[in-house]
């Protein structure tokens, strides 16, 4: 059992190194460097010089890779070149909407995916499987930005139920976000949704036909009995190895969203820092959601150690 | 046999859907690059089937067009992802529990982390946004894809009997990938090339959406659904319509490839079994 | 009144006949076999008994638990009857228990669904049972779960879940055949105690005759969905009044008359070779301890000799015959094959590897489904390349065909439209066609039914004979081995730990293992099968 956590670890800590070395290297090939692009043309030379030196642009490449890293790990990610504030305080500002925002995503997502899986599964091959296996197909195919904008259109435009875009902040109140943040997870976790409910029914539908499945059923459960008994918990390996994958997807369809809602979120920051060349920021982003995507795969095998007791190895 | 409903419903949307756009090659009903203000915001009519956009551009024509940047996209996308993950794949399997084997699925696992998006976004950084852009950020994502499923597949096929014989009769791992290990993979990696593909579009039409794929004037699904966001009150079916037809592709060639894989499967299971 | 008694019972799956007009009657504290090759329908009958049919089945006839007819109870009505009043075993006791929960719960578990119980009187219980059925003390904890104990425990918590109930009946379904022969045993002999001392009725299915005639008080013989016979075990044995039974009995122990002599010309000879597995290379994941599989085996085989490796499940035998091929590495002794080295870390020239060929034991897995069977059969021609023309070749397979009994025209026919007694006729073909001095039969006619087993054994003798073939044989099964084979060695561990002529071995084992082996063999009484 500790041999396998530590195997995931050295995975994802060598993950972690592979990918900081390869965003500095793409961040590296940029011609020209960011000091002069701040100033302007008309810059002098003197001024440059100064202010590299200030971002700390004056050392070696090797250096400042060590320096990059180091920082991070110190919750230092350099000063920001257009704002002029640590990376970090902008960063953490944004992680106040994106976190809430992916985590309430993920959680609708399941909510939703596991009992329709069911549903489907324990129906299969009737025309209720068939209906719900049809609406999935529709899921899967609807780019996520664009059913925002519908619901948009609907529950704002329409309805006004909801605002249109933006967070109150929030020192408002928990509900008031949640609630800005609904539509915006809602057109995340619907294909997401979508995926995970057609995995959870195929799992499902697979141990209906292993030969446990058949033992619990002789020993005299009914179907019902032997699905919730001995088929759920099974079906939940796949399950949680696609949520793990899934999780990618998550965070690119969430930059996506938060710019359909004008959400201030680090999917708009990342976005700000490319059309400013405000390559620290940028840099620093996308660093944080690759360590946001290898931390939750991290978890999700730590997960398998809950779910399945042969990974925990012979006593 | 009885060939399911869904897959014969998957057949005939991809098939509208590349047969519109190869006609888009010859002949659209409106010029897309021409601007013409006075026919600004119309409603579908005769004329304009499904309207008019904010310049006056037949939104039909526009998404006929746009099916080309979809379709070269996703489809060097697709072939980028099948040209290197498949053999990487097949070295893996060939390959088993070597450094070779760890190597490619441990780099598998490191691309997997940058999603396409994300790729993109660094892309971008260093060299501007364009077309190949996407292309490249879609394509790298889809090497370990390919690289994955293959490796799976063919790592059962490894365990047979009749790869042993092979051995015996003196293949190398080369010519058993290639004669023996391939051709049963085959089926599972055409049905997983059309899952791509329809994923492919999706992230094209992202991407064009946040600014990062085709560049205007070049007609796209996604920029025409950015374009459209604010109007969305007055004018909804310039949102509407985009969505819609990027909707029925992606859910054609899915239908497609998930009735391929259940026509194909059984039969697969029952002759290697 | 018997426990179980089927009447005339019918079923068809979409128009085919799987069962038909079964009569079976088992009264209490019997023990009932049920025989039969596979696709007899044996499998079937005990679904039927507990109605787990699938829905698409179509079924006629009675079938009576006691006096009430249960082929007439709902799902729900026969849910109180499965594992409470019938309980059923299954063949794969690995696969039958729930890979996810502790073996304790799962024997609790009909107690929880059928009796009143707490969990806690219901685990009480459980673990009772688990140490009736013979598991070790440490195994009774809480938290064991099915993959940290072997294959015969696995199969003893299965009986343990059937029986916890104190059921009136229960169906094992071939529950000893994933088992190695000393496994078997015990589980055979818990089984027949179970019945003596707590007075429950088994009906046992099974493909062995062998082990009905030691425990069965009745046998019924099934073939293609039909009882043909049925009786006393002794009379059924004795007097084979149908011509099936007659066939099945005279398959069992099959000898194949000719024997070839072995020369004293020396054609392989493998010294103190050791090999071992969990070698992983990897970069990340935690180094494995390597794991020794062959440990100084030593054996010779001489032209035209037929030398039998006889060992269970762990014994090393197929990492030796991956080591003679040439495709599983060694790290030290030698393997000399006609004077030149086998090492599958070295080149290994195309000559000398065409010296030997090899049948594998499954039938399914041995072939490419893609290619047609000239292509597979001509596959070794790989080894000889160039020297041989198309025509030569396409000559070579026909005649290859024609001699182990199919014809030439099956070569324009894909390997899923043959059986698995022609599919190894087909594998034995591929063996023949580039002349090789020794053929490995690797458990080369295990996964055969007994009468298609005597076949092929007749097919190799002969071959052996005319081609003046050397066979390494390679079986769990020692009774098959000592049949065919002029020398026999016995491997334990990774180990030899004998070798003689088969008579000897049978006859006057010297090591414990195979004196344990010996007699774990089921054996049918002479004087039955002699018919007197």
């Amino acid at each position: 059992m500790f041999s396998y956590v530590f195997s995931r670890m050295r995975v994802l800590i060598l993950s972690l190194l592979f990918a900081s070395f390869i965003i500095f290297l793409m961040i590296e090939i940029i011609p020209g460097d960011p000091a002069s692009f701040m100033l302007g043309i008309n810059a002098e030379p003197e001024t440059i010089q100064a202010l590299k030196k200030e971002l700390g642009l004056d050392v070696s490449k090797f250096q400042r890779y060590l320096d990059w890293i180091t920082g991070m790990l110190a919750g230092d990610f350099g000063v920001s070149y257009t704002y002029r504030v640590p990376v970090s305080e902008l960063v953490l500002s944004r992680l106040g909407v994106s976190i809430p925002l992916a985590l309430y995503a993920i959680l609708l997502s399941t909510i939703i995916a596991l009992p329709v899986g069911l549903f489907a599964a324990a129906n299969h091959g009737g025309f209720r499987d068939w209906s719900v296996m049809g609406f999935t197909q529709l899921g899967i195919a609807i780019p996520n930005f664009w059913f925002a904008m519908v619901l948009v259109l609907i529950f704002s435009i329409y309805l006004k139920w909801f605002s249109a875009g933006g967070v109150p902040g929030w020192e408002k109140g928990i509900l008031l976000n949640l609630k800005a943040l609904t539509l915006p997870a809602f057109a995340l976790a619907l294909p997401q949704a979508s995926i995970l409910a057609r995995v959870m029914r195929s799992a499902i539908i697979d141990t209906l036909s292993q030969d446990y499945f058949r033992t619990a059923r002789a020993s005299g459960l009914t179907y019902g009995q032997a699905i919730f008994r001995h088929a759920f918990r099974n079906a939940l390996i796949p399950v949680l190895t696609i949520i793990g994958l899934q999780f990618s997807f998550l965070i690119a369809g969430a930059i996506i969203i938060e710019n359909v809602f004008f959400l201030p979120g680090l999917g708009r920051l990342i976005f700000q820092g490319i059309v400013q060349r405000d390559l620290i920021v940028v840099e620093s982003v996308v660093m944080l959601l690759v360590f946001a995507v290898v931390l939750v795969n991290f978890l999700v095998d730590m997960a398998y150690l809950v779910v399945d007791p042969r990974l925990r190895g012979n006593k | 046999m009885k060939i399911p409903l869904a897959f014969i419903i998957g057949c005939i949307l991809s098939f509208l859907f590349f047969v519109m756009t190869i006609v888009s090659l010859f002949w659209i009903p409106h010029e897309v690059e021409k601007l013409n203000i006075l026919e600004r915001l119309k409603g579908p009519s005769y004329q304009y089937f499904l309207g008019t956009d904010h310049f006056g551009r037949d939104i039909f024509s526009m998404l006929m067009v746009g099916g080309q940047t979809s379709i070269t996209v996703a489809l060097i996308a697709v072939s980028v992802g099948m040209i290197f993950g498949i053999p990487l794949g097949l070295l893996a399997a060939a390959s088993r529990q070597s450094i070779w084997d760890d190597l490619i699925m441990r780099s598998n696992d490191l691309i997997f982390a940058f999603p396409s998006l994300v790729i993109a976004i660094l892309i971008t950084a260093v060299f501007g946004p364009s077309a190949i852009n996407a292309i490249i950020a879609i394509g790298i994502f889809n090497v370990p894809v390919f690289a994955r499923v293959t490796r799976g597949a063919a790592l059962s096929i490894w365990t047979l009997d009749f790869i042993l014989s092979a051995r015996i009769a003196g293949k190398g791992s080369l010519r058993i990938s290639v004669e023996h290990i391939l051709p049963n993979i085959l089926s599972l990696l055409i049905v997983q090339g059309s899952i791509q593909f329809s994923l492919g579009i999706l992230a094209e039409a992202g991407l064009s959406y946040v600014g990062l794929g085709v560049q205007p004037p070049t007609p796209s699904w996604g920029r025409m659904l950015a374009d459209s966001q604010t109007m969305i009150s007055f004018a909804p079916n310039l949102a509407l319509f985009p969505g819609i037809t990027i909707i029925l592709a992606v859910l054609g060639l899915n239908l497609l490839g998930d009735g391929a894989r259940d026509l194909l499967d059984p039969r697969l299971q029952d002759k290697i079994r | 009144m018997n426990i179980l008694s089927v009447s005339d019972f019918s079923l068809t799956f979409k128009n085919k006949n799987i069962l038909k007009n079964v009569h079976l009657k088992v009264a209490p504290g019997q023990i009932v076999g049920l025989a039969g090759e596979s696709g007899s329908g044996k499998s079937m009958t005990a679904l039927s008994i507990l109605n787990l049919l699938p829905s698409y089945s179509k079924k006629t006839g009675k079938i009576f638990f006691k006096d009430s007819c249960i082929s007439d109870f709902s799902d729900k009505e026969m849910c109180r009857i499965r594992g409470d009043k019938i309980s059923l075993i299954f063949q794969e006791p690995l696969t039958a228990l729930n890979p996810l929960k502790t073996i304790q719960s799962q024997v609790a578990e009909p107690l929880l669904i059928h009796k009143n119980y707490t969990k806690r009187e219901a685990n009480q219980v459980a673990a009772d049972t688990l140490h009736r059925v013979g598991l070790p003390k440490h195994l009774l904890h809480r938290d064991v779960y099915p993959h940290e104990i072997s294959g015969g425990q696995q199969q003893r918590v299965l009986i343990a879940k059937g029986f916890v109930a104190k059921p009136n009946l229960i169906i094992a379904d071939e529950p000893t055949t994933s088992l190695d022969v000393t496994t078997q045993a015990g589980i055979l002999k818990l089984l027949e105690d179970l019945v003596k001392s707590e007075g429950v009725s088994l009906l046992l299915i099974t493909h062995d005759l062998a082990v009905l005639s030691q425990c069965a008080h009745r046998v019924a013989i099934m073939k293609s969905g039909e009882i043909v016979e049925e009786g006393e075990t002794e009379e059924v044995f004795r007097q084979r009044k149908s011509q099936y039974t007659r066939k099945l009995l005279d398959s069992v122990n099959y000898a194949p008359a000719k024997k070839s002599k072995a020369s004293g010309k020396l054609l392989l000879s493998v010294d103190k070779i050791s090999s071992s597995y969990g070698s992983s290379e990897s970069l990340f994941a935690s180094k494995q301890a390597k794991f020794k599989v062959l440990n100084n085996v030593t054996l010779k085989i001489f032209e035209r000799e037929i030398l039998g490796v006889v060992g269970e499940s762990g014994s090393g035998k197929s990492t030796l015959v991956k080591t003679i091929l040439g495709v599983h590495k060694y790290e030290n002794g030698s393997i000399i094959l006609n004077n030149k080295k086998i090492d599958a870390g070295k080149y290994i020239d195309s000559e000398t590897r065409s010296l030997m060929q090899v049948v594998f034991q499954d039938p399914y897995g041995s072939f490419n489904p893609r290619h047609k069977i000239r292509r597979l059969v001509a596959e070794p021609f790989h080894l000889v390349k160039g020297v041989f023309t198309k025509k030569d070749i396409n000559d070579r397979v026909d005649i290859a065909l024609r001699e182990v009994g199919l014809s030439p025209d099956d070569a324009k026919r894909y390997i899923h439209e043959f059986s698995g007694g022609q599919r190894q006729r087909i594998a034995i073909a591929r063996a023949l066609i580039i002349k090789p001095k020794l053929i490995i039969l690797d458990e080369a006619v295990s996964a055969l039914d007994v009468s298609i087993k005597a076949q092929i054994l007749d097919l190799l003798a002969e071959l052996a004979q005319r081609h003046a073939l050397s066979y390494l044989f390679v079986s769990h099964d020692l009774s098959v081995v000592q049949n065919v084979s002029n020398r026999v060695i016995v491997m334990q561990k990774g180990t030899v730990v004998e070798e003689g002529t088969a008579s000897e071995i049978l006859s006057f084992p010297k090591a414990d293992y195979t004196k344990k082996l010996v007699k774990a063999i089921p054996k049918i009484p002479v004087s039955w099968l002699s018919g007197g």
